[in-house]
């Protein structure tokens, strides 16, 4: 049964990375919703992404890999902030933890915005399921890559891939141009 | 169904927004019984797939399922039941309609707050239609109606519900945003359907609803009869931001029914909730207090804050205070603060018992009629759980009240080059909760620390030791010390993937027979690949301890695993 299992999974995985290959999808934009922020503002997430290079990344109090990467994202934030990228926060903590939530931000001193998706309909119309996630998206609001899960190190990574989103949308702009 | 599939491949085929979702897990391994010892065959295969279509205003969302058996609930392989779980959504800046599996929450859930968590196998949301019209900015109008069958476990080690309840809701109500606050009011009618002969199974159940059955007398003649229980809410709920303070309040009064009583008597309950939180002196402030009074109702919509402290340590997770919605009431207290050197420290209160006024069956009179008469256990307060004689287990009139305690303190820091991660907590929690079979004092000791190397790779540990004196439920005399250690070592290699190994130590001291000891070990090896930035692939080979799994207060009891193999294969296209 376990063999069997295996070779089923092995063609799974190869019909699954032909399947996430960009050429077989279509282009996946941000999806248009309206959130509230922390002091309960309703914030359209078009209008906030308007034109920027964005990291969404989902989180909640529970998640303690999804803390972890939040210190560096905020770093990024920062560091990017001139090169009209931002860190855009979503957290998915039922409402009655918000306080917590307030509090923890608070805290920890982020600069980037933190919005609320307690019924996770963000997290699920971006294909999310499991945390903690992260979604890149460019300044024409087309996301360009995702990922799941976090390991002290990936933040290297995600930082490389980063510049490669700002930079490569430059290039593009001024060949278009 | 078929309809559903058409358009899935309707909304496929005009190149929508589609997201893909797929898990799959295989276990095949032993189980043994802890109480029996007996070992049982243990297998799963249960396979989910989530698709998630966007196109302009409209969202549509389906789950599919092949699952024979799954981890939990019945197994499901026929083509007609794959479709576990679906929903249509329109919206657009004033309005939104969903039509399918409703999961919702309104205000602070003490009124209707349905979601599903696979990890615990709840699920308490209904199918029907939700309406919210935003016409401005300053009002919001919801609705909220449908059918549901809420599936719940006689004894936590089953697999699968067998206790299961439909209900049906309908709910309207309005928020009010203004510069003196936000308001919100809303009236819900909630019926709840009890089979002929279920009473047996409940009030003999681990459910918190068996607790309270077995707190009353009810007439052995309507056993056997179908019941229906009618509730009537409203609800009220007010925030506001005060200075450097958010205040909130909710209430919900209600009328009801009790199950199995003839009688025209209506119940009076009610759920109340209130949270401060802001900053003072420096540090982040969080208070919050519940006071949960619904005797003799099952809540299966509502689902208020816990108002105690939930970890996410392993070894904490498993000795979780198991909430009574229907009787609960307790304040927490949450205090955070940055020091020097990257310090950071957490203090955590919490503490809860039922209402008083709890009948003393050893205690009874009878009047002028020779009717019988039982007199109740004597009140007591939060300050009984404090000084030398807190937390007292041989005061009968404290013990009565299902006590709990928690205190947690936890520091934390990071490196300044962020390259190493420390945490070290202590927890200590006292439970007297007899019915379920809760009666003991534990101490935790959780540590984490993740260290980075300049390779971009990782060492994550968790290491974890507990110590619990556990209580006879009925004479409250010690009954057996246990010890727990458990670590998980794990180590990352950037982008490739991780290999951790698991220990679980357990070592139990029979007081009652002559300090017999008892040792058990569980041990196990994952590797982890990551095949894509979206798709993973686990294999574990070994045991693992089972134990307590719980969120929100409901808990499931995950079985030990014996000398197997565990595949998990997630992947997100």
């Amino acid at each position: 049964m376990l063999i069997k299992y295996l070779r089923l999974l092995i063609y799974f995985t190869f019909f699954c990375l032909i399947l996430s290959e960009n050429n077989f999808k279509s282009i996946e934009y941000i999806p248009d919703v309206i959130l509230k922020d922390l002091d309960k503002k309703k914030v359209k997430l078009l209008n906030i992404s308007d034109n920027k290079f964005i990291v969404f990344n989902f989180w909640n109090m529970a998640c303690e890999p999804c803390k972890k990467e939040m210190k560096f994202l905020n770093e990024f934030h920062k560091k990017y902030n001139d090169y009209d990228f931002k860190v855009i926060s979503v957290n998915m903590d039922s409402p009655r933890s918000m306080s917590k939530v307030k509090k923890y931000v608070k805290s920890s001193k982020y600069e980037f915005e933190v919005l609320m998706d307690p019924r996770m309909n963000l997290f699920k119309k971006m294909g999310g399921s499991v945390m903690p996630f992260v979604v890149l998206a460019d300044n024409r609001g087309i996301i360009s890559n995702k990922h799941v899960g976090y390991n002290l190190g990936d933040e290297i990574s995600l930082e490389e891939e980063i510049k490669v989103l700002i930079s490569f949308n430059k290039d593009s702009i001024i060949n278009n141009d | 169904m078929i309809k559903l599939k058409f358009i899935v491949l309707f909304f496929g085929i005009i190149h929508a927004n589609i997201n893909l979702n797929f898990e799959s897990q295989y276990g095949s391994g032993s189980n043994v019984n802890d109480q029996t010892q007996d070992t049982t065959s243990y297998y799963y295969f249960e396979n989910l797939l989530d698709i998630n279509v966007n196109y302009r205003n409209l969202n549509l969302y389906t789950q599919l399922e092949y699952s024979n058996p799954p981890v939990y609930g019945e197994q499901i392989i026929s083509s007609k039941n794959v479709a576990s779980s679906y929903f249509v959504e329109y919206f657009n800046d004033f309005l939104m309609l969903k039509w399918g599996n409703i999961q919702t929450i309104n205000n602070y859930g003490l009124d209707i707050n349905m979601f599903q968590d696979q990890s615990i196998d709840f699920d308490n949301r209904i199918k029907g239609i939700e309406l919210r019209y935003l016409p401005n900015d300053v009002v919001e109008f919801n609705y909220i109606s449908g059918n549901g069958t809420f599936g719940t476990k006689s004894k936590g080690d089953l697999r699968v519900n067998d206790l299961n309840f439909d209900h049906k809701l309908d709910s309207y109500g309005m928020n009010i945003y203004s510069d003196f606050g936000e308001f919100s009011i809303s009236s819900s009618s909630k019926k709840t359907f009890y089979d002929e002969g279920i009473y047996n199974t409940l009030s003999n159940s681990d459910t918190r609803f068996a607790i309270d059955l077995q707190d009353y007398i009810s007439d052995p003649n309507y056993v056997n009869e179908n019941s229906e229980v009618e509730l009537n809410a409203i609800n009220f709920s007010y925030s506001n931001t005060l200075g450097n303070f958010d205040i909130y309040i909710e209430n919900s009064n209600n009328i009801y029914n009790k199950v199995l009583r003839k009688d025209d008597k209506d119940e009076e309950g009610y759920l109340r909730y209130f949270a401060l939180s802001g900053d003072i002196f420096g540090m982040s402030l969080s208070y919050e207090f519940k006071d949960y009074y619904m005797l003799y109702y099952m809540p299966i919509i509502s689902n208020p804050p816990t108002v105690f402290f939930e970890s996410s340590s392993v070894l904490i997770s498993r000795i979780q205070h198991n909430i009574n919605f229907s009787d609960e009431i307790g304040h927490q207290l949450e205090l955070s603060f940055n020091g020097k050197y990257n310090l950071s420290y957490l203090f955590n209160l919490s503490m809860g018992m039922k209402h008083s006024g709890i009948r003393n069956p050893n205690s009874f009179d009878f009047d002028e009629d020779f009717n019988i008469f039982y007199n109740v256990y004597e009140s007591i307060s939060f300050s009984d759980f404090f000084g030398s004689n807190g937390m007292d287990y041989t005061d009968e009139d404290f013990i009565a009240h299902k006590p709990f305690r928690n205190i947690y303190a936890e520091i934390s820091r990071w490196n300044n080059n962020n390259s190493l991660y420390s945490k070290v907590g202590y927890h200590s929690h006292y439970s007297y909760d007899a019915n379920s079979d809760k009666v003991y004092q534990t101490y935790t000791i959780p540590t984490q620390f993740v260290v980075g190397f300049k390779s971009k790779n990782s060492l994550t540990t968790y290491l974890e030791y507990q110590y619990t004196k556990n209580f006879d439920p009925f004479t409250f005399e010690e009954k057996e010390f246990l010890t727990y250690k458990h670590l998980a070592l794990s180590y990352y290699i950037n982008k490739i993937g991780s290999i951790t190994y698991l220990r679980d130590e357990e070592n139990i001291t029979f007081l009652a027979n002559n300090d017999f000891n008892k040792d058990n070990v569980w041990e196990g090896i994952e590797l982890s690949l990551k095949i894509s930035p979206t798709m993973q692939l686990s294999i574990f080979q070994g045991s693992q301890k089972g134990g307590l799994v719980c969120a929100n207060g409901v808990c499931a009891v995950q079985p030990s695993f014996e000398d197997g193999t565990k595949i998990t294969f997630r992947a997100l296209f």
